[in-house]
């Protein structure tokens, strides 16, 4: 199929076609002018993919750490309310898991079951966060003693959580020496960094339940 | 600029790894690679588009691709000279769609009005001259998909492999391609050398 002389102009015509030495020169010189200018950029550039990196690395650590806290706690906060009363406004006194379970259902984002479990338990945590009042009435509760180090209470959120009673001292609370190990309800204010600044307990002969 | 990867002297060094050093912003890599591939980078957009500005044009513009994408070049699925004729390649069917698929060289023009994109004495070769701007008519006015697989296997010799990488397809479409275009070519060029052959007639009459 392919003459000889088919090959020998193909060849001809390659070695023709060839950049004429004026153009490579002129080309050569704005190319080299091009890379200096963007050098300055590209010799910076590892240290600042690095530094992107990190800091990408770091917000996705915060991230899943806060997302795998948040789906651990055992209560939503939209269904903690923030005044004295909050342990008595829910009569019912559903467990946990429970309450979180109906708190996912009727989430303004709930997708009909479809929602990616990972993802679904941090969605109305996020609604609920939003319409949280501008002013809370923390009443009732007790300063945990770690919280004298942390940075000044800015805002924050009430979570209630089922404590096992042996850890109440840790958080400032005594008890007596007879108390059951049965788990006891707890609302905790956690500040603007997700750390707990004071507890109450919410009613202990409810959480006895 | 600081230069790395210095252990291996750059005229020696493979394509491989001017790339790599090109991507860590070393800029004698850089040119050291310009220099070796410019050609083949400018025969691909001069014989797909058949201007020579036109091919200045990509020529520039893929060296400026490598300066900004030498990282991504992957060195086991192409060689180096096969990822410049593909970026080339892409650069010039782009001009070719811009341009409405104007082929400047083919339509009509005279071989004494083109810019002489050949640096060589033609008054000497002027036969086998004649017969190669036959050969690169025929080719400009082959369709694209042909015009790139006989640019690319026949005048830039690259194997049906690279070729394929280059223009993002499979092996055998190369070869099915080729086989078509060269069969095409002969043809034009049978035409071409009849015509050429009564004019000859005509003038000796």
């Amino acid at each position: 199929m392919i003459s000889d002389e088919y090959q020998q102009s193909i060849r001809e015509l390659a070695r023709a076609a060839t950049m004429p030495d004026a153009m490579a020169e002129r080309m050569e010189a704005e190319l080299q002018r091009a890379f200096g200018t963007a050098g300055a950029a590209s010799e910076r550039s590892p240290g600042v993919r690095w530094l992107v990196a990190l800091a990408a690395a770091a917000a996705v650590i915060i991230a899943v750490s806060a997302a795998v806290w948040f789906t651990r706690q055992p209560v939503t906060p939209h269904n903690v309310t923030a005044g004295p009363d909050a342990g008595t406004t829910d009569p019912a006194g559903p467990k946990a898991g429970t309450t979180h379970a109906a708190a996912l259902k009727a989430g303004p984002t709930d997708t009909g079951g479809a929602t990616n479990a990972a993802i679904a338990p941090r969605l109305p945590r996020r609604a609920s966060r939003n319409t949280l009042p501008p002013v809370i009435r923390p009443a009732g509760f007790v300063p945990v003693p770690a919280a004298a180090a942390l940075p000044r209470f800015e805002s924050g959120v009430i979570v209630r959580v089922a404590l096992p009673v042996t850890a109440l001292p840790s958080y400032g609370i005594d008890i007596s020496p007879a108390s059951s190990g049965q788990p006891v309800e707890a609302d905790v204010l956690l500040g603007q960094d997700g750390l707990a600044r004071a507890i109450r307990l919410v009613n202990t002969s409810r959480s006895q339940q | 600029m600081p230069h790395r990867m210095t252990a291996q002297p750059l005229d020696r060094a493979p394509d491989d790894a001017l790339m790599s050093r090109i991507a860590a912003g070393d800029q004698d890599a850089f040119t050291e690679l310009f220099r070796r591939r410019r050609n083949e980078v400018y025969r691909v957009a001069l014989l797909m588009t058949g201007g020579a500005a036109v091919a200045e044009d990509i020529a520039q513009d893929v060296f400026l691709a490598v300066m900004r994408d030498a990282g991504r070049y992957e060195a086991g699925r192409s060689t180096v000279t096969a990822w410049l004729c593909g970026i080339a390649r892409n650069h010039a069917r782009r001009r070719l769609d811009q341009d409405g698929r104007i082929v400047r060289l083919a339509e009509g023009d005279e071989p004494g009005q083109r810019e002489p994109a050949v640096q060589r004495d033609l008054v000497a070769e002027i036969a086998a001259a004649q017969h190669v701007d036959a050969l690169r008519r025929a080719i400009l006015k082959l369709p694209v998909r042909y015009r790139e697989v006989v640019v690319l296997c026949d005048l830039q010799e690259l194997s049906y492999a690279d070729a394929a990488a280059a223009l993002d397809c499979a092996v055998g479409t190369v070869r099915s391609r080729l086989h078509r275009a060269r069969a095409l070519l002969t043809a034009k060029m049978r035409d071409a050398n009849s015509v050429r052959r009564s004019m000859i007639k005509g003038c000796l009459a």
